[in-house]
């Protein structure tokens, strides 16, 4: 039997980290679930007013928001901290809005970084951080450069806390994943169907935060790729420039 | 005659490069905060300077429209940057968004606008000051770091992007330049004549842009590591602890 655990999980309202904020649930463990909603439309079990800390991780103060409720709810050790939230833009460079560009950099990259900060007393001795990267910070992605970028970010971020060592860190990459993040950023939803599952994605997030590897990749194809994507840099952009 | 946009053209790497893009006969147009650093320039160079500062969203509002209203841009460099060194957790919070916005955001906001804004000529370049840091690693500038990587990944996208139009995209890798910025952040100063002098790290980014080249390190030794740190990671990551990280 594993010993209950507490678990912070942030984008707990929808796709993958809702998918995750399950399975810990099964788990027995003590959940805080962050997200931007309000707790009144959130018809599920799982979100609670002792579970849900609502936060809008494109603020600056979002840190503050969630350390406020650990502190209301007397939790003062995390032993899981799973950064989930993310967003994105696809379309052409130039019609991207000045706001969105703001938007993917606070909450892919800035709200991390803010947590980070923020948990590391909570997370002394045995907490584990666990960054969610994407697979496409190894691409170049003409259509969705910001948010590739700010998993880039994400990565290095977490490649050099870890080189530092005062935190046990770990990054995962998933691939496409069906979740309404596609819809949400305008992409073409018809592509979504053949992707797998948030449950199935999630499962596997979760295997591999019970391991120890660094760096994570969910699914040996994705695994493939992202190599390619990082050390055949030019035959993966001559792929993608005729594409 | 051909317009070079600088940010950061005040000091350092900017500074050299508005030198040696004036010397090939362009006009240059500065953006810096420091406004007798940037009068200097301006008068040894004859180049016109926007005085703004990066890491706001008000002091990108005050660029842009200068740059919007100016001379189609034939070279633009996204130079500026700043870095903020020491273990992660004992670095303000504040700082680390600083270094963010100037260095990632700001980049990205300009590009996104002066694109939207038509100013971008045809056959014109976008060059980004990234750092030998993205194959090397750089424990005690985490954020400093993971900005230099992002903004190396949006020019790779970029580069892809913007290749239809006929403009083209370069990254560079500067290893340490001998500059106030590597001053300000290393752990000792004494071997410091080792710092490639900014003039030369210049020339190579000119001549890049000439060459039409994506990505550059410049130095043998520079690209000896960046080889070392992408095929081998854990041996860069063991000397960057050694010789930064440990020195704290
Ligand atoms: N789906 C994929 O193909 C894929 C592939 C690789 C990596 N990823 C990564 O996996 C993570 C989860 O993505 P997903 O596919 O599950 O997307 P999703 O279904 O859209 O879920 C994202 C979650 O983040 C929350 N969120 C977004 N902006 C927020 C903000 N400002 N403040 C607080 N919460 C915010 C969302 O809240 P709302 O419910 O209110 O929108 C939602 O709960 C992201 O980091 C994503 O980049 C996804
Ligand atoms: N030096 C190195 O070893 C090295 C190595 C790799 C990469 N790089 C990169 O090369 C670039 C140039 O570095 P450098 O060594 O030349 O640095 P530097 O000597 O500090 O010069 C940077 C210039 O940018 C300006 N600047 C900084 N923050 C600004 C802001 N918020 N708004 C407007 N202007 C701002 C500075 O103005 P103030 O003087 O007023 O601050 C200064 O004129 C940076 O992106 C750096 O990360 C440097």
């Amino acid at each position: 039997m594993q010993s209950k655990k507490t678990v912070l999980i942030t984008g707990a309202t929808d796709g993958i980290g809702r998918a995750l904020a399950k399975i810990y649930r099964t788990r027995g463990d003590r959940l805080i679930l962050v997200g931007r909603r309000t707790l009144d439309t959130l018809n599920n079990p799982l979100y609670t007013k002792n579970t849900y800390c609502r936060a809008d991780l494109s603020q600056d103060k979002c840190a503050d928001r969630v350390c406020e409720f650990l502190n209301a709810q007397k939790i003062d050790a995390i032993d899981l901290a799973i950064q989930n939230a993310g967003t994105g833009y696809f379309g052409p460079i130039a019609e991207q809005s000045a706001e969105s560009i703001r938007e993917i950099t606070a909450v892919n990259l800035m709200a991390p970084l803010r947590l980070t900060h923020a948990l590391m007393p909570y997370l002394q001795a045995n907490g584990k951080l666990v960054l969610i990267g994407s697979i496409t910070h190894a691409f170049p992605c003409p259509d969705y450069a910001v948010y590739a970028a700010s998993k880039e970010a994400l990565n290095t971020l977490g490649r050099n806390l870890k080189i530092e060592n005062d935190i046990n860190v770990q990054i995962i990459h998933p691939g496409a994943t069906r979740t309404g993040l596609h819809r949400k950023i305008g992409m073409d939803n018809e592509k979504t169907k053949k992707f797998p599952s948030a449950e199935k994605v999630a499962q596997k997030i979760t295997q591999a935060i019970d391991g120890r590897r660094l760096v994570a990749t969910i699914g040996w194809q994705n695994a493939w790729a992202r190599f390619l994507g990082r050390y055949c840099e030019g035959i993966v952009n001559a792929m993608v420039r005729t594409t | 005659m051909k317009h070079a946009v600088i940010t950061g053209a005040a000091h350092g790497i900017g500074k050299a490069l508005a030198h040696r893009f004036a010397q090939a006969g362009y006009a240059i147009t500065g953006v810096d905060m420091d406004t007798a650093g940037a009068a200097r320039v301006d008068r040894e160079l004859d180049a016109r300077f926007v005085i703004a500062d990066l890491r706001s969203d008000t002091g990108i509002a005050r660029v842009l429209p200068k740059l919007i209203q100016g001379k189609p841009i034939d070279v633009l460099i996204h130079n500026a940057g700043i870095n903020a060194v020491g273990r992660f957790s004992d670095i303000n919070i504040e700082t680390q968004e600083q270094v963010i916005a100037v260095n990632f955001y700001a980049p990205m906001r300009l590009t996104a606008a002066l694109l939207k804004a038509d100013r971008i000529a045809n056959g014109a370049s976008i060059v980004f000051i990234s750092s030998l840091s993205h194959y090397t690693s750089y424990p005690g500038a985490a954020t400093y770091a993971a900005t230099k990587s992002g903004l190396a990944s949006y020019a790779r996208s970029l580069s892809i992007a913007l290749a239809p139009q006929n403009i083209h995209v370069m990254t560079v890798f500067p290893g340490p330049t001998r500059t106030a910025h590597a001053r300000r952040h290393s752990p000792q100063n004494t071997r410091e004549e080792k710092r490639m002098p900014p003039e030369k790290l210049a020339h190579h980014i000119f001549r890049g842009v000439q060459k039409k080249k994506h990505l550059i390190v410049p130095g043998a030794t520079n690209r000896m590591f960046a080889l070392l740190g992408k095929w081998c990671p854990p041996l860069m990551e063991y000397a960057m602890r050694k010789v930064i990280l440990e020195k704290l």
